[in-house]
């Protein structure tokens, strides 16, 4: 078997595909279909980009249905699914609160909006108010201010289209991965075993890697989400306060503390959205197929979080020590 | 035989359904067929089918389904796997392994035909045969013989739409500039120069090794007609498009640099391509390298053009005369030079309050503007076509006689009249 290795740049973030296969050049043209489906999903979902399919949704459908292509239909049609399963912890609807939190953009530096705020934008979130009409393949926001951010599901949405397109080109051994928090491993890694995934600790500083758990994949995907990554410090004189870009739909509050979730399960796309979930709901009832859990860092270390369901997921066979 | 629409170009200008009989007598040209048709005088969309699921299919599919005019009814691929991905896409439409099931359906009405290169002939002459409408890829054919064919068959069939795919004649971007070049904002045009880098080794992947041969033709010499041919040939015929002329010979070099998997295509190619003024293309297309993706320059005594991304920007020499609009122009920098945006709904945008230099809400890829030129042309002629059977079959003539300079590193003159054709 050799090993191919595909690297480019997608959604504000590194993904990577790495094939094992006994023909190179065969892997090496699978990998490239598969980032060009990657890249297409990249500017259908784009949030930002005024030629994207989303940013035309946010700027057309509070006047009414319009209409989309199958595959976006799709794509909100999981959406729908998820935000049922997950009580309404996932949801897309949260751009709003995004923006006023001061965590929308790049040059963003955070803010903590007014109670009154966050009750105007908690009444424009919720997923179930957005109408699909698979009939007339349509979309319609139907609250005022109400727009998408899929940035809590486009990663796993991504890879797992993917995948598809990598398991029609009968690849059977492959690793994909979007900014090291959503992955999917198939089949075996160069040693024959299942791709096992490290969970770093964010927190950690100096030399690492500073290993909080090692997941093994069997041709299954991993989805991580934490506070880190686009978050701010509150000072508030008493207290220091991490807030993250991850918004509670239900209170319109920016995650907060030293929390990290992780999901597993066969659909990346199910794991991020559960992941997202689980970090602002820890007690969250999850299904059976779903492996997930919800951390806290404690002055002793990375313990369940009070109400996690998957509390004893930390003590499963299925997490391998690192060395 | 199949429906031939009636005009609605036509039935506008006459009004009413009332003096129907009257355009009938003053012999507008319109098929017996029509007076039967299943819905002649509604605004439904026509019915059309792409044949031919792979990227560039998909790329026609996803463009047909943003224009109201067409309605993607039928997806065509002898791939089992095409029409599965068809279906994950476009699960509205129908899906077909044989095309000539596709062309006895009475219900289509056209079909985009994007099927390798070397395929074209017999569908675009079946599909003519059977009254369809007829897109046909650039380029038409990989021999001259096979684009002849083609396009001889598309000018005689006088009573259907015949479009090659041409893309930037339709592009709005690309005909502002082409105005705006005719009319001597950049002087004496002296050369052109056009580039398209991208780092990907052009293979195509399937589960099946001889599935991988057949989607795998554009990397096979025998079939295929290069990078110069299958990628360059709409560059090229923007710069003939901007000359008002056509080449008389290409000098060609090329190799295979990086992508040594067993092809016999080159993986990296350059051509200088002369006109009969005096004027040269020199062309360039690698996928080793994607640095600099793709851009076309024009480069004239007064200033000089560069349009990339759908964009285009004016570099002004400094002796060139002072235009009266440029002191309002949008300029950008470009590290030491400064450019004058030159943006096809530059005022437009500004009305509504957006950024000319930011991605347009409301812009189309090329493919689509040449779809929509189609589809106006189902709706409101026929009239020849912008890219018509003759522009077509130019065109595919020099891709086919540059591909053959690259391929042997040669100079191939290309005599004035290799480009005539008569409709038989």
């Amino acid at each position: 078997m050799e090993s191919i290795r595909l690297a480019f740049s997608a959604m504000a973030t590194r993904f990577e595909i790495v094939i094992l296969d006994e023909n190179p050049v065969h892997a090496r043209a699978a990998a490239e279909e598969a980032q060009r489906e990657i890249l297409r999903i990249e500017a259908q979902c784009n949030f930002y980009s005024p030629a994207s399919e989303l940013n035309r949704i946010n700027r057309e459908a509070s006047g009414g249905p319009i209409r989309c292509t199958a595959a976006m239909m799709r794509l909100l049609q999981a959406c729908k699914d998820l935000h049922q399963a997950t009580q309404g912890y996932f949801d897309p609807t949260i751009a709003p609160a995004l923006k006023s939190w001061g965590l929308r953009n790049q040059a963003d530096t955070g803010r903590i909006p007014s109670e009154r705020e966050r009750s105007a934008l908690v009444a424009a979130i919720g997923f179930e108010t957005v109408d699909l009409d698979h009939a007339a393949s349509t979309v319609c926001l139907t609250q005022p201010h109400q727009q998408l951010d899929l940035g809590g599901i486009a990663k796993g949405w991504a890879l797992d289209e993917a995948r598809l397109v990598l398991e029609e080109s009968g690849i059977e051994h492959a690793l994909l991965h979007g900014g090291t928090s959503t992955a999917i491993g198939l089949g075996r890694d160069p040693e024959g075993q299942p791709w096992k995934i490290g969970v770093e600790d964010p927190y950690e500083q100096g030399d690492g890697p500073f290993w909080i758990m090692g997941i093994p994949l069997r041709d299954q995907a991993l989805s991580v989400s934490g506070v880190r990554g686009k978050w701010f410090i509150h000072d508030s004189g008493e207290a220091r306060i991490e807030y993250g870009h991850v918004m509670d739909p239900m209170t319109g509050m920016a995650v907060s503390g030293k929390r990290l979730t992780v999901a597993v399960a066969n659909s990346a796309t199910t794991c991020d959205a559960w992941s997202t979930a689980l970090l602002t709901h820890a007690e969250l009832s999850i299904p059976d197929e779903i492996m997930g859990t919800a951390l806290l860092k404690t002055d002793s270390g990375w313990t369940a979080a009070p109400g996690s369901p998957r509390s004893e997921w930390s003590n499963t066979a299925d997490l391998l020590p690192f060395n | 035989m199949a429906l031939k629409r009636f005009s609605r170009r036509n039935f506008l200008k006459t009004g009413s359904l009332g003096t129907l009989a009257g355009v009938l007598a003053a012999g507008e040209r319109i098929p017996a067929e029509a007076a039967s048709s299943r819905t002649p005088f509604t605004d439904d969309p026509f019915p059309c089918a792409v044949i031919g699921f792979g990227e560039w299919g998909r790329e026609i599919a996803a463009a047909i389904e943003d224009i109201e005019e067409l309605h993607l009814a039928v997806i065509c691929d002898s791939f089992p796997l095409m029409l599965r991905r068809a279906q994950r896409a476009h699960p509205q439409a129908a899906r077909i392994a044989d095309y000539r099931e596709v062309l006895d359906n009475p219900d289509i009405v056209a079909v985009f035909i994007a099927t390798a290169t070397h395929e074209h002939k017999d569908l675009v002459l079946d599909a003519l045969q059977a009254g369809k409408h007829v897109y046909c890829e650039a380029p038409l054919a990989n021999t001259i013989d096979d684009a002849r064919i083609i396009a001889q068959a598309g000018l005689a069939a006088t009573d259907q739409i015949f479009q090659a795919g041409m893309l930037y004649r339709t592009e709005p971007q690309y005909r502002s500039v082409y105005g705006f070049v005719r009319s001597g904002a950049i002087g004496r045009p002296a050369m052109t120069r056009s580039q398209w880098h991208q780092k990907t080794s052009w293979r195509r992947s399937s589960s099946s090794s001889e599935r991988a041969r057949a989607l795998n033709w554009r990397l096979d010499k025998d079939l295929s007609l290069g990078l110069i041919g299958e990628i360059g040939i709409q560059q090229i015929d923007f710069s003939n498009w901007i000359m008002g002329t056509r080449p008389k010979a290409v000098t060609g070099f090329g190799g295979i640099m990086f992508w040594n998997d067993g092809r016999t295509v080159k993986d990296t190619i350059q051509a200088m391509i002369e006109y009969p003024g005096g004027e040269n293309l020199m062309y360039d297309a690698s996928l080793v390298s994607g640095f600099d993706a793709s851009y076309d320059l024009l480069f004239g005594n007064d200033a000089t053009i560069i349009l990339r991304d759908e964009k285009a920007w004016m570099f002004k020499e400094v002796d060139a005369p002072m235009l009266g609009w440029e002191v309002y122009a949008r300029k950008d920098k470009f590290y030491k030079e400064t450019g004058i945006a030159l943006l096809a709904n530059a005022t437009k945008l500004d009305a509504l309050g957006q950024d000319p230099t930011e991605d347009d809400p409301n812009a189309k890829p090329p493919i689509w503007h040449a779809l929509k030129a189609f589809a106006d042309n189902l709706t409101y002629g026929p009239f020849p076509a912008v890219a018509d059977a003759r522009l077509g079959y130019e065109s595919t003539v020099i891709a086919i006689k540059a591909n053959e300079a690259v391929q042997e590193g040669k100079r191939v003159e290309i005599p004035d009249e290799l480009y005539e054709i008569q409709a038989e």
